[in-house]
């Protein structure tokens, strides 16, 4: 596919690696000289340097000819207008990144009025993961396949059924569940017999649906659901983590040391209560009892001080904590301090677009923490190569793994022998270099 | 310096080497040479051995191909393809081993310069492999390896950077690997079209056509004649290599955006005009030189130094026009071909010949030389330093056409421009202690450096680097790889501490 990414800050430059890995001609459009060496020098994809708002620039860049174009830059006005004049001149598919609350509580008007396919908030889909991961603890990501017979979960271990000299293989999984992938300390890997599962680590499982409850049991140790949740940050993520968590019913009380900043919120949000402190202070975390409230989670856009006020919240009492990192380096490392989850907004948005990518050749897909693990489904085509093979003689490419095959209304947990038929649903593991070849094999 | 992964990617070089002799034994068996098939077969099998050897030292390596690991492999991939471009020269006996190490550099570096002295000796199977590495440098052997090898990914970017010409050179697609397929197709393509032209003479016969346009689309400038062009005196066949050198020397993105539609694409590039308006004023300055009589220069000092005596050739003005077309040409193309001896020419002719020498071809192309975009680059960089010591407040932005050239990419042409005098000055001592003749010494360097062939004097087109000792030759053979991987990739191996690891 041809993509025009504009902006090649975190986001542009992360989202064009993860296509890039995937065979997509990628062009990245950035004015900024030093961002554009820096993704010419890291990046198989082509640059161009100017405004991604010009339509001359857009225009000599081919965007006509683009399949998609994402509008990615800090700005949310010039995402607005790059998308839009990407879309006038012809781009298939637009997509712009927004971060107002402003557009984004009005998205579907403004994406009719202005053209644009899809608005984008990397901060609000941010605060929907946490809320996701606030109202179900540990349970990450969930995904359904094959119209809703088979699930694939990502879930955070809080309760390991292996260690004392016990191994995976002595862990009975029920019937119909595939352990798939296993990510430690961002290393991702396939877990096998021998393997020990800690507490800490992400682990994909892929089933059918009715068992995966039994799975979470296993693997998860009871929590009872946070009721009161406490935000450091009244910016763009505090800001619509506590509107959700609001209209989920949830007590919140969100720090913000401007005053300014306090009074918007005030007004923004009636049920939350709102303080002007800095949370990173001891004082201000022990005055306002956070050993007393359920979680906390810190949400402004300096990491060093969400990561910090997450460790002296733990420290000081708070159950439970999680905190946003915008370098995905640290996301690995928070674990480590004591902190429960972390969350990055870059993948939060390059996850979704990659989704509407494959969205194009799949007929459903996920994809999870930075584009390292993707989970897709193929409906084998009549007359693809695959048909009427076992899975012993279907030469996979490395880096794939076929975890569930559906027919008709049946889920089968394949094994070698196991063969695939025509419109069968194929739900695989695959890493981004082995997609396009395990496409070829299902499709015509 | 992450070495297991050079080894790997170093195994599969060497192997890919062992495969391209492959044609050569073919047309052993089509011309009987059957006494040096043996020696073909030898090499073959010692490349793919050497290859397979070096792959399996480094087959555990991680695959990431940082900056430094792109140039080291660039770098030793070059070394390792002239030493094993040599095999087939030493295997069947047709050259020494220093020889063979001169004739192999030249030859895939696109030099042209030749230490052959008795061209009928040597088999066609061997002559086709000297041609042919004509063909293989000139594009890029490494860009080859970047088109044929998947999932480089960013790490193919930095080898392609390396190895190809000009000041910034990047993709024609946004994905590297199909750019440098891209290349090769249009290569081919040029290929295909000359080898007809050349066979539609009825001069050549179709192994003569071939070697050539090899030669040609290269810039290299071996012959399968020790008369070089002149052997053919045909009009016919000088123009359509006079063609091919232009086209082999302009930018070959401009052919892509001609393929794309855009047509006038390669009269908008200032860089093409300026090109063509050199070479078309080049040409013009030595046909006068040439024609008019008083103009002629003194020629005793070629008589000091060959000890014989040269018969005063009189031009005609269509004589001088159509010697000096062909030898202009082939020289600011630094292709290196000969229809006539430049060396008898006047004085301001043979200087003229050395500054072209210098400039070289348009960047993105198969020619050496400095490139036309950084003599541009230069001048303007000058004009504008010029200028601000009487104008200090004004600021102006360097462009080339509509280009602005960062002020990284002109420091960069500057540290380039430094580096070639520093190496030709080098060069020069080197020939002088090996008891080489001042303009000799200097034109061999140079000629070496900027990847043209032939020099001035004891190393003039209708001589040859034989005269060269041994030493000497290998000197000039590790300058062509400088040059033709425009310095930096070289220079950045005698830093000490890119080779050292963790630092």
């Amino acid at each position: 596919m041809n993509i025009h990414i504009a902006g090649g800050g975190r986001v542009g430059s992360h989202l064009a690696a993860l296509l890039a890995a995937e065979n997509h001609d990628v062009t990245i459009i950035e004015h900024d000289l030093n961002r554009v060496e820096q993704v010419d020098y890291a990046l198989d994809v082509s640059t161009i340097r100017g405004s991604a708002t010009s339509v001359m620039l857009l225009q000599e860049a081919g965007v006509a000819n683009a399949d998609l174009f994402v509008s990615v830059t800090g700005l949310d006005e010039v995402n607005l207008i790059a998308a839009a004049t990407a879309k006038g001149l012809g781009a298939k598919q637009v997509v712009a990144r927004v971060d107002d609350p402003t557009y984004i509580e009005s998205n579907i008007l403004y994406e009719t009025i202005l053209g644009i396919d899809y608005l984008l908030s990397p901060n609000a889909l941010t605060a929907m993961q946490l809320t996701r991961y606030i109202e179900r603890p540990g349970m990450i990501a969930t995904e359904d396949f094959g119209k809703g017979l088979v699930q694939a979960r990502q879930m955070r271990i809080t309760k390991s059924p292996t260690g004392n000299g016990k191994t995976l293989k002595d862990v009975v999984l029920p019937e119909g569940v595939l352990l798939g992938m296993l990510s430690r300390a961002g290393v991702v890997s396939v877990p096998h017999g021998d393997s020990v599962i800690e507490e800490g680590d992400l682990v994909t499982f892929v089933g059918k649906r009715d068992q995966m409850d039994q799975v979470q049991k296993i693997f998860q140790a009871t929590t009872p659901k946070p009721e009161r949740v406490m935000i450091m940050g009244g910016g763009s993520i505090g800001f619509h983590l506590a509107h959700m968590l609001e209209h989920e019913g949830r007590a919140v009380k969100v720090f913000d040391w401007d005053i300014n900043r306090c009074k918007e919120l005030a007004e923004a949000l009636p049920k939350s209560k709102i303080v002007c402190r800095d949370a990173t202070q001891r004082i201000s975390l022990e005055q306002e009892h956070v050993q007393d409230w359920d979680a906390f989670v810190a949400t402004t856009h300096d990491d060093e001080r969400n990561i910090m006020a997450s460790v002296l919240a733990k420290e000081v009492g708070a159950q439970r904590t999680m905190c946003v990192v915008h370098q995905p380096d640290f996301a690995h490392i928070v674990g480590k301090l004591g902190i429960d989850h972390a969350v990055t907004p870059r993948a939060s948005l390059a996850n979704r677009v990659l989704k509407l990518v494959h969205q194009r050749t799949h007929s459903a897909t996920t994809v999870l923490e930075e584009g390292e693990v993707q989970i897709v489904e193929h409906i084998v085509h009549p007359k693809a190569p695959a048909v009427k093979k076992t899975l012993s003689d279907l030469k996979m490419p490395a880096g794939a793994l076929v975890c569930a095959i559906i027919r008709g209304d049946s889920v089968i947990i394949p094994r070698g022998p196991d063969r695939i038929e025509a419109d069968d649903a194929v739900v695989l593991f695959v890493s981004p270099e082995a997609l396009q070849k395990t496409k070829k094999l299902f499709t015509r | 310096m992450n070495y297991a992964l050079l080894s790997k990617y170093l195994g599969f070089f060497a192997g890919a080497m062992g495969l391209l002799f492959l044609p050569s034994i073919g047309w052993a068996m089509w011309f009987g040479e059957w006494d040096v098939i043996m020696g073909l077969l030898l090499a073959s099998g010692a490349s793919l051995a050497i290859g397979g050897i070096l792959y399996i030292l480094g087959r555990n390596a991680d695959s990431v191909l940082y900056q430094r690991e792109a140039l080291g492999m660039v770098a030793s991939a070059w070394f390792l393809a002239v030493s094993l471009g040599a095999l087939p020269y030493i295997c069947t006996g047709s050259l020494g081993v220093v020889d063979a190490i001169f004739e192999s550099s030249s030859g895939i570096t696109t030099t042209g310069g030749s230490v052959l002295n008795d061209y009928d000796a040597l088999p066609k199977s061997v002559m086709f492999w000297r041609m042919f590495t004509h063909w293989l440098g000139g594009m890029g052997i490494v860009v080859l390896f970047v088109a044929v090898l998947p999932y480089l990914g960013a790490g193919g970017k930095q080898l392609f950077r390396s190895e190809s010409t000009g000041p910034d050179p990047h993709g024609l697609r946004p994905r590297i690997r199909e750019s440098a397929t891209l290349l090769y197709r249009i290569y081919f393509g040029l290929t295909i079209v000359q080898t007809i032209a050349l066979m539609a003479t009825r001069e050549m016969p179709f192994f003569d056509a071939l070697c050539h346009t090899f030669s040609t689309l290269g810039t290299g400038g071996f012959s399968t004649k020790a008369e070089s062009i002149e052997f053919y005196d045909s009009i016919v066949v000088e123009t359509i290599l006079i063609f091919f050198m232009i086209v082999a020397s302009i930018n070959f993105s401009l052919y892509f955006a001609m393929i794309k539609g855009n047509l006038k694409s390669l009269f908008r590039d200032t860089e093409c005009r300026v090109f063509i308006g050199v070479l078309v004023a080049a040409v013009l300055l030595v046909t006068a030189n040439l024609a008019l009589p008083h103009a002629r220069g003194d020629l005793a000092h070629y008589r000091e130094f060959t000890g014989e005596s040269i018969e005063q050739v009189h031009y005609t003005w269509p004589h001088a026009f159509r010697t000096a077309a062909f030898q202009v040409t082939s020289m600011i193309t630094t292709t290196g071909y000969a229809t006539d001896d430049y060396d008898t020419w006047p004085h301001f002719s043979r200087m003229l010949i050395v500054w072209l020498m210098f400039i070289g071809g348009c960047a993105g192309s198969t020619a050496g030389g400095m490139k036309i975009i950084r003599v541009i680059i230069l001048l303007k960089m000058v004009y504008h330093r010029v200028e601000s010591t009487f104008r200090p407040k004004r600021v102006r932005a360097l462009r080339v056409g509509e280009h602005v050239i960062d002020e990284n990419v002109q420091q960069m042409v500057g540290a380039f421009f430094v580096m070639n005098i520093a190496w030709i000055v080098t060069g020069a001592f080197v020939m002088s202690l090996l008891g080489m003749p001042l303009i000799s010494g200097v034109s061999a360097t140079v000629a070496c450096l900027q990847n043209i062939g032939p020099g001035l004097e004891l190393v003039g087109p209708h001589q040859n680097f034989s005269v060269v000792p041994d030493l000497g030759k290998l000197y000039l053979a590790f300058s062509m790889i400088v040059g033709r991987l425009e310095m930096f990739t070289i220079t950045v191996l005698l830093v000490p501490s890119f080779w050292r690891v963790g630092r």
